[in-house]
């Protein structure tokens, strides 16, 4: 046994270092430990280690004395020496250009079993003096035993990597298991908001973004559903311009805004800051696109990262579209109840549909449209001699409509009986109506009081379809005095006009329902078919006249469904 | 399923959110909105104690991604501590450790911020 003590020193050495070595599986500490015992041992002062990482390409795993940055870049090497060489010594190449702009004097292999596991360079001493011989040999017993510590430390990374991977694809099935989760959740409680919003936290933390949005397809384009760290303004913009909506539309497949070739849109997205759109798709129909900023740690989208955000899209969608529904039929339910609603107050509101008067015949008759509208008439008997007729259509439809009717009605009873001409009770229900309601509310109505002994007819109409007053030779005139539509102006004065009744005599009021109803070629039934229907069918009772009436209209608009009340009024003098 | 809570204190100037139970999607909402209220009040030096959370999904993640970009240009930080091995592995698969400082003690954390 040699005693030289610089001999022992050195054995000591190498000890310490396989020891070290041996207790950890992590490569950059082994590394490091191999490269500050080398630059130590030498008093060198730069030095690196390159491991191999795939074919030709080398990543710097530790420096000493060089820029940190140099740290995981990765260095191209061609020609791989296989013994101890000296840089000046190498063929030219890039590893030969690289290692001397960084002063690296010398290039030891680390190998493994004949497979080339990286390289340790080192630069100059501090102290003159080239490498001895002995102190090469030494440098390649270091390396060769580093090299299984080297090999152990790649495997254990790749493990770490491998496990990380299959962690990281739980964590992505835990995210879509949360979203299946929602799907399932009782139905009642599904809701878009929360759905989108569960999208949006999930995407954020898990591609680690700030800037977010979810768009849904809807019948006017795209319309934003939720959008967190981009302005709303530029949502408006590229929901607003056409082009770019229809972009969103027919998108596919999720694409960076990087690749777009058009520029303009491209713009758009970039000022968004949005960096990848991925469509949100059922049964390859687009129903959303989900915009994306880039990743504040500023690394590209992986292809494997645009599939994990295609499938929650799809995913989410699904439950998007399923709440969408939910939501679609409990309004639709809520609707259906007003309807009735609106229904059952008309309803309650009018009277019988005939009146029974000596001398003269009176028939009414009120079909609501499914939708509900606002047609109003009513007779109140004033005296044994005299009774108002009234026929009104309010606008509007449903709920609002029929409660307005009520004002209407109630206003009219209130006044019947107060000794009031015709003209005053009209411009005071037009006071009140006006009062009550907003400008868009309005109602066109016509009153009239029939005095039965003197067979005479007041009336005022304030902007309703002119009724009837038909003659037994078949000619007619109609009544047109009276004044504005209720509810436009506050202070109106109407006129009235009265006529002499003749026996064989006709009075027709009707609503819009009949003179607008509406054929399959969007013809509208008009007046003149009115006309001829009464005059073909004159000598009728007034409840078969008015059947016939009802008849014609039905037939003239079948196959198209009834957009608003029917009312008729029909009073005959015997 | 377990419940969501979070609790709001001061400790030198530094707001403390403690966080208990299971945050997931249906509570991040409450997560978001305890910051939103420091943020609307102009606080910026957020420390997010996560000694009693026993679940934390990529939905809970996004919430601090939410809000990092914000708290950070108006000179404060939002820093995380005391979380349970299971739970910092969430952090530290989806990356989060590169960008925000993850402390074992909140005291640490509240001490960075009086040094700066």
């Amino acid at each position: 046994m040699n005693q030289d003590p610089e001999t022992k020193y050195e054995l000591q050495a190498i000890f310490d270092l396989s020891k070290a070595l041996n207790s950890s599986l992590d490569l950059k500490s082994i590394l490091d430990t191999l490269l500050l015992t080398l630059m130590g041992k030498f008093l060198i002062s730069k030095g690196l280690v390159l491991v191999g990482h795939q074919q030709e390409k080398y990543i710097i795993e530790a420096c000493k004395g060089l820029p940190r940055s140099f740290l995981d870049s990765v260095v191209h090497i061609d020609d791989f020496p296989l013994s101890l060489t000296f840089t000046a010594d190498m063929q030219p190449s890039t590893i030969k250009a690289f290692l001397k702009k960084n002063d690296i004097l010398v290039v030891v292999p680390v190998r493994h079993n004949s497979k080339n596991l990286g390289l340790i360079g080192l630069g100059k001493k501090s102290l003159a003096g080239e490498f001895s011989d002995t102190e090469l040999d030494y440098l390649n017993s270091l390396a060769n035993i580093s090299a299984t510590s080297i090999q152990n430390g790649l495997i254990f990374r790749q493990l770490d990597h491998e496990k990380r991977k299959s962690d990281k694809s739980v964590q992505e099935l835990n995210t879509l298991s949360e979203i299946v989760r929602e799907l399932n959740s009782t139905l009642s409680k599904l809701e878009t908001n929360k759905v989108v919003s569960l999208l949006v936290y999930s995407i954020m933390g898990e591609m680690m973004v700030n800037r977010c949005a979810v768009f849904l397809a809807a019948s006017e384009g795209m319309t934003l559903s939720l959008n967190k760290g981009i302005p709303s303004d530029n949502c408006s913009q590229i929901t607003g311009n056409n082009q770019i909506s229809t972009e969103l539309a027919s998108l596919k497949e999720p694409i960076l805004i990087q690749d777009y070739q058009d520029g303009s849109t491209c713009d758009a997205f970039t000022a968004a800051g949005i960096a990848a759109l991925i469509p949100m798709k059922i049964e390859n129909e687009n129903k959303g696109v989900i915009a994306i900023g880039g990743k504040i740690t500023r690394q590209p989208f992986s292809k494997d990262e645009l599939r994990f955000l295609s499938i929650l899209g799809d995913w989410s969608v699904i439950s998007i579209e399923t709440a969408r529904l939910i939501e679609q039929e409990l309004q639709k339910k809520a609707m259906d109840e007003e309807m009735r609603i609106a229904g059952e107050i008309q309803r309650q509101l009018l009277p019988d549909s005939c009146l029974t008067l000596e001398g003269y015949e009176v028939e009414a008759v009120n079909n609501p449209s499914r939708q509900v509208g606002g047609d109003y008439f009513d007779f109140i008997k004033m005296s044994n001699d005299e009774y108002m007729f009234c026929i009104a259509d309010v606008s509007g439809k449903g709920t609002p409509a029929s409660l307005l009717m009520a004002n209407v009605q109630a206003s009219l009873h209130a006044l019947a009986d107060t000794g009031l001409s015709l003209t005053e009770i009209t411009t005071r229900i037009n006071k009140i109506i006006y009062e009550n309601t907003t400008y868009d509310k309005f109602i066109t109505f016509f009153v009239g009081i029939l005095n039965l002994k003197k067979r005479s007819f007041t009336s005022v109409n304030a902007g309703h379809n002119p009724p009837y007053l038909y003659h037994a030779d078949g000619t007619f005139e109609t009544f047109d005095e009276g004044g504005l539509i209720l509810g436009m102006m506050p202070e109106i004065i109407y006129k009235s006009e009265t006529v002499k009744l003749a026996s064989g005599d006709c009075i027709v009021m009707f609503t819009d329902g009949v003179s607008e109803a509406m054929n399959v070629n969007e013809e509208e039934y008009e007046e003149h078919r009115i006309e001829k229907c009464i005059a073909d069918n004159f000598h009728l009772s007034t409840k078969d006249l008015l059947k016939k009436l009802l008849d014609d209209v039905a037939s003239f608009s079948s196959g198209c469904p009834q957009a608003d009340d029917i009312t008729a009024l029909l009073i005959k003098v015997k | 399923m377990e419940g969501f809570e979070v609790s709001q204190s001061e400790t030198g100037g530094v707001s403390i959110l403690c966080l208990k139970g299971y945050l997931d999607a249906h509570t991040a909402p409450d997560l978001e909105n305890a910051i939103q209220r420091l943020v609307d009040k102009k606080t910026y030096e957020i420390v997010v104690n996560f000694t009693d959370l026993t679940y934390i999904s990529s939905a809970g993640l996004g919430v601090f991604m939410g809000f990092i970009e914000d708290v950070r240009k108006n000179g404060g930080d939002i820093k995380l501590t005391n979380m349970k091995p299971k739970i910092y592995r969430v952090f530290d698969l989806l990356g989060f450790p590169t960008l925000y400082d993850i402390l074992d003690e909140q005291q640490t954390a509240v001490d960075r911020f009086s040094k700066n």
